[in-house]
């Protein structure tokens, strides 16, 4: 059976804990390989100002609907994938905190990377997810994604 | 007749609202005008659109009813 999660989106930040309790709730002895991505937000620094956290908003619906067709499209490509979990944080997560997950699962490690870096393109031009970046003297700006 | 819109991203911004009902917006094309009328900003910005929580391209004609969402460039990940 292929392992998907159900709710995709979290209020606030990813917490170190919930990434070994994904790996604990999959119990499943197909696999034997994994591949992790962690987003994590990052002080960067434009015009003398430090970013200090984003806030993430979303259409959830539509996170909803493209999310299962990155599952189908991902699972249909890599025979050999057994699992895809994908979380993503709305609301405000601070710089050094952690605001995707992104693992899957497979019986071998041939499949994992490059359906681990596929999935992750989908989800950055399907899903209906913007940020705000706020800066150390609380101004913002809205930001678009930068290519890799 | 009526529709709902609802405003993402940086359109939250420029239109000062999440969501605003509109009457006798019949289409797209119709829609656009409004925005740029009463947004002029908006006139630099690209999206996409949904209608009833679903994503569409081309034109685009409304029904009585429709939620109609506005989407900027996606920024996740």
């Amino acid at each position: 059976m292929l392992l998907q999660n159900k709710n995709f989106l979290q209020e606030g930040p990813i917490l170190p804990d919930q990434i070994s309790d994904i790996i604990d709730q999959v119990k499943s002895f197909n696999i034997g390989a994994y591949a992790l991505f962690l987003g994590q937000v990052r002080a960067d620094t434009i015009n003398h100002k430090t970013v200090t956290e984003i806030e993430y908003s979303a259409y959830p619906e539509i996170v909803e609907n493209e999310t299962c067709g990155i599952f189908e499209t991902i699972f249909n490509q890599y025979n050999d994938l057994q699992l895809i979990h994908i979380t993503h944080s709305t609301g405000k997560v601070k710089v050094g905190e952690i605001s995707l997950i992104v693992l899957v699962g497979s019986k071998h490690r041939g499949p994992v990377f490059k359906a681990l870096e596929e999935t992750l393109e989908l989800i950055k031009s399907k899903l209906p997810v913007w940020k705000k970046e706020y800066f150390n003297d609380d101004s913002y700006t809205w930001t678009q994604n930068t290519p890799q | 007749m009526k529709i709902k819109v609802y405003f993402f991203g940086i359109l939250t911004d420029v239109t000062g609202s999440n969501e605003q009902e509109l009457k006798d917006i019949e289409n797209l094309s119709a829609l656009k005008s409004w925005l740029w009328r009463n947004y002029p900003k908006s006139k630099e910005m690209d999206f996409q659109v949904a209608v009833n929580k679903k994503l569409i391209e081309g034109k685009i004609d409304f029904k009585n009813g429709d939620e109609i969402a506005l989407l900027p460039p996606f920024a996740g990940g």
